[in-house]
C-alpha cells in the first residue's frame, strides 16, 4: 500500500523508496532524529522524540509505526501509524485510513487525509490563504 | 556478500509488504466498526422497537382477555399441551408423609393460648394440646 506505484500519492514513490533510515518493526529508539540533508526515515517501530530535517526529507510512518512525544518536520510527511505530536510537513502530508493522529497537523501546499484516517488535533494550512488559486 | 544499497532496498521492499497488510487489516476493521455501529445496531434496535410496537399493538386490539387466550392458544399449538400439575415437583406433604420426626405436624403443638396466626402457613397442622 505504502510504495504501490499504482496508487497515486501526495508523497512521491521515487522519496519513499529513496529512505535511508529505517526503524524496524519492534526496535524501540528513545532519542531525536535530525539531518541537515535531503534524506528520508521511516519508522516501523517505535520512536520516541523528534524527527527534524531542517532541508528536505520524507518522513514515513510506517501502519505498524509508533512515533510518540514528537515535533516531526521535514517536505513530505507520510503516515500510515500512529503519532502523538506536532507534524509539519512544508510539501506535502498525507495521512492514511490505518493513521491515528493526536496532535496538530500544518503543511504548506498540499494535503491528503483518508475518511477512516483517525485525527484529534487542529489541521492548519501554512501558506497564504488569501492567494489566488 | 550484500551491499548496504540491496540491504536497504530489501528491508524497505519487507517493511512496505508487512505495512501493507497491516494497513488493509486495520482499514477493515475501522469500516467493520463503522458498519456495526452505524447501520448493524441501528437496525436491530428498529427491529426490537418495531416487534414491541406490534405486541401493544396487538395486545391493544384484541384486549386483555382475547389475546391473552390467543396466545395461550399458540403456545399451545407450537409446543404442545401441558398442564401446571405436571410442573410441580414433590409436593411438601408427600416429602414429609412417612417421615413424623421432621413433619410439621409431629412437630408443632399448640396450647390454647397459642396464636392462631400461624395457621397462615397451610402445611402446619394445628392440634391442640393441654395447656401445662
Amino acid at each position: 500500500m505504502s510504495t504501490d506505484n499504482s496508487t497515486p500519492r501526495l508523497v512521491p514513490a521515487d522519496r519513499l523508496k529513496a529512505i535511508s533510515s529505517l526503524i524496524g518493526e519492534g526496535a524501540v529508539f528513545d532519542g531525536s532524529f535530525q539531518s541537515s540533508k535531503d534524506l528520508g526515515i521511516k519508522v516501523d517501530g517505535k520512536l520516541i522524540g523528534n524527527i527534524v530535517f531542517e532541508q528536505g526529507g520524507a518522513v514515513h510512518i510506517g501502519a505498524t509505526g509508533v512515533v510518540e512525544n514528537t515535533s516531526i518536520e521535514a517536505d513530505y510527511v507520510f503516515i500510515e501509524g500512529k503519532v502523538k505530536g506536532s507534524i509539519v510537513a512544508r510539501k506535502s502530508l498525507e495521512i492514511t485510513g490505518s493513521a491515528t493522529v493526536i496532535g496538530d497537523a500544518s503543511y504548506d501546499a498540499l494535503v491528503d487525509i483518508h475518511p477512516r484516517a483517525r485525527i484529534r488535533g487542529k489541521l492548519e494550512y501554512r501558506g497564504d490563504v488569501d492567494a489566488a488559486n | 556478500m550484500i551491499t548496504s544499497e540491496e540491504l536497504r532496498v530489501a528491508a524497505l521492499a519487507a517493511s512496505a509488504k508487512r505495512g501493507k497488510w497491516v494497513a488493509r487489516r486495520r482499514v477493515f476493521r475501522r469500516w467493520l466498526g463503522w458498519l456495526a455501529w452505524s447501520i448493524v445496531l441501528p437496525v436491530i434496535g428498529l427491529l426490537s422497537l418495531i416487534a414491541v410496537l406490534a405486541g401493544l399493538a396487538f395486545w391493544q386490539y384484541m384486549g386483555h382477555d382475547a389475546a391473552y387466550t390467543a396466545v395461550q392458544k399458540w403456545v399451545q399449538q407450537e409446543f404442545g399441551n401441558f398442564s401446571a400439575s405436571s410442573l410441580a415437583v414433590n409436593a411438601p406433604h408427600a416429602n414429609h408423609a412417612n417421615s413424623p420426626a421432621s413433619s410439621n405436624a409431629s412437630m408443632i403443638n399448640l396450647t390454647d393460648e397459642a396464636t392462631p396466626d400461624l395457621q397462615i402457613d397451610r402445611h402446619l397442622t394445628i392440634k391442640n394440646a393441654p395447656a401445662n
